[in-house]
């Protein structure tokens, strides 16, 4: 791995937050739900070694929570807990099917954690929450969009792990 | 140990920016406004791009709904027609509700803002692009092109505002039916129900009940439209408790929005034409009903 397949994660993630705060919340009136920041952490983070995985994981969360309105460091939180989760099975997904079931596993923890932390921080995210939207509809659609993420993801920052 | 130390900077990040929640602190806004100042560029760029093409789509997905749709809409205009004849009486209802609750006559100050984007699918929000330097402060109401509410504004930086919609799940207004009972109208995390609330009354509503603002909530004038009641709402237990109410308008799909400065002084029109002034006290009228 090298440092510009860490620059490659980030301006990923960036541009995740930019398609998640435009393009994804307009497609929420067509019933598609997809948060397009944690698919582009949970399969950049394959890529990376787990420190940078880590920090990529927190700068998505981090820059994703000034762009809304939870409290800053919630996402944080979760993204940097998934990426690191993210790392730990990326041996055991070596092909896009695999790594397409890891992301709709690791979405759901996520939501899950999102929306348990939220609640203690006052976020009311399990009150009258959508199960269905949120803990089936918006893993399924990320792991779907993760098919089309990934070959993209292993494209950019594969490359440099073999020039390594 | 940087999975340990990222955690703790993020539950310290997270217990400082939620206890620094209306005290008027300058470190979450000075980094939320550095954050969108990055990204607003690229989030107006992008929806310049992608908005016709998600348009184009949502034009096609609704084609066959389209024809359905019409004849509704004839029958809602030989409705709305009925109605009209009612419109003077409901006017004089309206005006003595007002004087009733202190309410002085004229309209607020108001800033039309163009909506950046959404802030995700677990929690319902939108970014503006007017802040605090146009007057837009936490608290305003923000309705549509209508005068139907859609949030309020819940982070208010130079440039640029975030608005919780009346969706989101945390989101509480107070509302008032036209027997004059106050309830409260909560998200429920989705775009087509709400849940209304009205803790002692006696009196069922009937199915199409407009559900308007009170004006007992401070910072939000009495009178503006939020939702309808999809079925009848019978009371049970000396109270109303109900999902089957329907947001008036759906935020997540404006372009434009307009962010009513309630706090401020009203704007009175005189007698000259040619002439419109703030005038008024400084207090704030929906704050003593």
């Amino acid at each position: 791995m090298t440092a510009k397949a860490i620059v490659w994660g980030l301006v990923l993630v960036a541009l995740a937050v930019i398609l998640q705060t435009t393009l994804f919340s307009r497609l929420d009136d067509l019933g598609i739900v997809a948060d397009v920041v944690m698919v582009m952490i949970l399969v950049s983070a394959r890529w990376l070694d787990p420190e940078p995985a880590l920090l990529l994981g927190f700068t998505g969360g981090i820059l994703y929570d000034l762009n809304g309105t939870t409290p800053i460091g919630l996402r944080a939180m979760v993204f940097t807990i998934i990426a690191y989760a993210a790392v730990r099975v990326a041996a055991n997904s070596d092909s896009h099917i695999s790594g397409a079931v890891v992301v709709i596993v690791l979405s759901f923890a996520g939501v899950l954690l999102f929306t348990m932390v939220g609640t203690l921080f006052g976020q009311g995210s399990l009150r009258g929450i959508n199960v269905v939207q949120t803990f089936v509809l918006l893993p399924v659609f990320n792991g779907v969009l993760s098919l089309a993420v990934s070959p993209v993801v292993k494209r950019v920052m594969a490359r440099d792990k073999v020039l390594l | 140990m940087l999975l340990t130390t990222l955690l703790v900077v993020s539950f310290l990040l997270m217990t400082f920016d939620v206890r620094s929640q209306g005290s008027g602190s300058t470190v979450t806004a000075t980094l939320r406004t550095g954050a969108q100042s990055l990204t607003a560029p690229l989030q107006d760029a992008s929806r310049a791009v992608m908005d016709p093409i998600v348009d184009f789509f949502d034009g096609l997905a609704n084609l066959g709904s389209l024809r359905a749709e019409n004849v509704r809409l004839r029958d809602e205009l030989n409705q709305a027609r009925l109605a009209a004849a009612d419109a003077d009486a409901l006017a004089e209802r309206v005006d003595l509700l007002e004087r009733l609750m202190n309410l002085p006559p004229g309209d607020y100050p108001q800033t039309v803002a163009e909506v950046r984007g959404g802030t995700g699918p677990l929690d319902l929000g939108l970014t503006i692009n007017q802040g605090l330097e146009q007057g837009v402060v936490v608290g305003n109401p923000v309705v549509d092109e209508n005068q139907v509410l859609i949030g309020v504004v819940t982070e208010s930086l130079p440039n640029s505002a975030i608005i919780r919609l009346i969706t989101d799940p945390l989101s509480g207004i107070s509302v008032l039916t036209q027997a004059g009972e106050v309830g409260v109208v909560s998200g429920l995390g989705t775009a087509n129900n709400l849940n209304l609330t009205i803790f002692e009354t006696l009196i069922d509503i009937p199915a199409g009940e407009i559900l308007r603002t009170s004006g007992t909530q401070e910072g939000i004038p009495a009178g503006l439209a939020v939702a309808q009641l999809d079925a009848d709402a019978r009371t049970n237990g000396g109270g109303i408790e109900t999902d089957e109410v329907i947001p008036l308008a759906d935020g997540r799909t404006l372009n434009v929005v307009i962010v009513i400065q309630f706090g401020g002084a009203p704007i009175v029109t005189g007698t000259d034409s040619s002439t419109t002034t703030t005038v008024g006290d400084e207090t704030d009228p929906g704050a003593t009903p």
